[in-house]
């Protein structure tokens, strides 16, 4: 845990166009691997070289059940969870849940997993914490990439510390 | 079912300076006193005769209504005003805390058992002066502040919000509203943007500070986007302020009107600094149809044309019944929030009496 720099695995869903911006953005200062959320297991995972080390876990709509599955799967190695608009049916129970800081992250306009479905999801993974993102919509990742980047980066810097503000809003020494 | 919402503005006094921010030369603290308890008074008496909703403003540095905090006042009203709902008209979300304004109408909810009506304005284009926001921003920082504060009403559990203009990682106010899922909301909408803006979210349209023909066009702009968006905007969506004054005769209302005129020296706090005005018209404030909206606000008219554009009210009891039916008819409006002609004393409360117990009632029956 004391490398905050982790590496970054992000998981597309299945049909996921291009790679996303905000992959672009993480990948400034952290490495980034992307896969396809339909291929990876513990054993794909292993094949990855150079080794990931610790890593940040991203599942994004129809990739975060196997995010899910991963991070139960992967031990120590996956220090915490990012899931962006998880379509998850069913929903996972409380007791299969990873035991790590999730943030979830929803945008308001978004109509396949809109704000109303935090409370569920909250219910369902006890360590989420669901960040709305203003006027984006299932693609929020897409729709507000400074956004999403800034309260990402500062969830996988500080995980669930990340509540602390700790910028300064000094205007004039 | 038609309502009938008393606003009173919170000031009763004799001349101040001029200009806006409005400099403190002739403030009377004992007149500042003398306006809460009167205005405290009024709305007692408005909810005793019977008025559906009391009402109040937020306007800032300036004699036009000590009210800069409506909720600080609300909060007095819930002890004194025990049937009627307490309406803000409205805070001024786009310079406020959002988090703050949840919490403080969901302690005002919970105070009065559920009587809240949540009224959330841009402000007067001088307001963004006030607490130092660009008044280019004022729409989107508006619109922005409404769907939070609706956030934090209804999410169960905490939540943070990454916005344009507000960011929060943890929210989860307490106490929660009464009226659930919420405090009703309304909006000004007198606007294209912002008809489109209440239609699409289902957020209920006050129309004030305007004329009868602009506001039918910002209600039929109103039910349209609210049909588009799949709901039904009914005349309970629909709220128009507008001023009024009771009397035995048409002739002695007349009389009472010129009074209150001639004592009356407070301005708008949009006249009353014309510069700043423009200033604030040059960022595009007004947005996609500056001409009416800014005629509105700046508008003065003589008594004549502001009982033609319904602006008022002011007659014998059966000439304001017929100037009711016929704004709101043509308007489809079922909340009137009135105002009322000030500084008449006995006459004020006469006019309110006369008002609720020979008007309103033929209004609720039709």
């Amino acid at each position: 845990m004391s490398n905050f720099k982790d590496a970054v695995l992000w998981l597309l869903p299945d049909g996921a166009a291009d790679v996303s911006p905000l992959a672009e953005r993480l990948a400034e200062d952290h490495r980034v691997v992307i896969l396809a959320a339909s291929s990876t297991d513990a054993r794909a995972l292993a094949a990855v070289s150079p080794p990931l080390g610790q890593f940040v876990l991203i599942g994004q709509s129809s990739g975060a059940a196997a995010a899910l599955a991963l991070a139960r799967a992967t031990g120590e190695a996956c220090t915490a969870l990012i899931l962006i608009a998880p379509v998850l049916a069913p929903l996972p129970t409380a007791d299969t849940a990873p035991d790590m800081p999730i943030l979830l992250l929803l945008g308001t306009e978004d109509a396949r997993v809109p704000p109303s479905a935090a409370a569920a999801l909250c219910a369902a993974l006890p360590r989420a914490h669901p960040i709305l993102i203003y006027g984006a919509g299932h693609a929020l990742d897409r729709d507000r990439v400074e956004a999403v980047a800034a309260v990402m980066r500062d969830f996988i810097a500080r995980r669930d510390k990340f509540i602390v503000r700790d910028t300064s809003d000094l205007l004039y020494p | 079912m038609f309502q009938a919402s008393f606003t009173s503005p919170v000031f009763y006094g004799g001349a101040v300076a001029s200009g806006w921010p409005t400099p403190v030369d002739g403030y009377l603290a004992e007149e500042a006193d003398r306006s809460m308890g009167t205005a405290l008074a009024q709305f007692k008496l408005a909810d005793e005769l019977g008025y559906d909703w009391v009402g109040l403003t937020e306007h800032h540095f300036g004699p036009f209504s000590l009210t800069p905090n409506p909720t600080v006042f609300a909060g007095a009203m819930t002890q004194v005003v025990k049937r009627a709902k307490i309406a803000l008209l409205g805070s001024l979300v786009p310079m406020l805390n959002p988090v703050r304004v949840a919490e403080e109408v969901a302690m005002l909810d919970t105070m009065s058992n559920g009587r809240i009506v949540a009224g959330m304005l841009r402000g007067t284009p001088n307001e963004s002066v006030t607490y130092n926001i660009n008044p280019s921003e004022s729409r989107a920082r508006f619109e922005e502040a409404l769907l939070l504060i609706r956030e934090s009403w209804t999410q169960p559990q905490p939540f943070g919000w990454q916005g344009r203009f507000f960011e929060f990682r943890a929210i989860s106010i307490w106490p929660r509203p009464v009226q659930q899922p919420h405090p009703p909301i309304f909006m000004s909408g007198s606007s294209p943007e912002s008809a489109a803006f209440a239609g699409r979210n289902q957020v209920s349209l006050g129309l004030a500070v305007t004329t009868l023909p602009l506001a039918t066009a910002a209600a039929s702009r109103y039910r349209a986007a609210a049909s588009a968006a799949g709901w039904t905007a009914t005349p309970e969506n629909v709220l128009y302020r507008l001023g009024f004054h009771v009397a035995e005769s048409d002739e002695q209302a007349a009389a009472d009107f010129k009074a209150s005129h001639a004592r009356r020296q407070r301005g708008s706090p949009v006249l009353a600094n014309q510069a700043l005005e423009a200033t604030i018209a040059g960022t595009g404030y007004y947005g996609a149809d500056p001409r009416n909206q800014r005629d509105r606000v700046r508008g003065r008219f003589e008594l004549a044309d502001r009982l033609e554009l319904g602006q008022i009210m002011l007659g014998s009891p059966a000439t304001v019944l017929a100037q009711a039916e016929r704004i709101r008819r043509q308007l489809g409006a079922g909340i009137f929030d009135l105002i009322p002609a000030f500084e008449l004393g006995d006459r004020t409360l006469h006019s309110m009496a006369l008002f609720a117990s020979k008007v309103l009632p033929q209004l609720r029956d039709t």
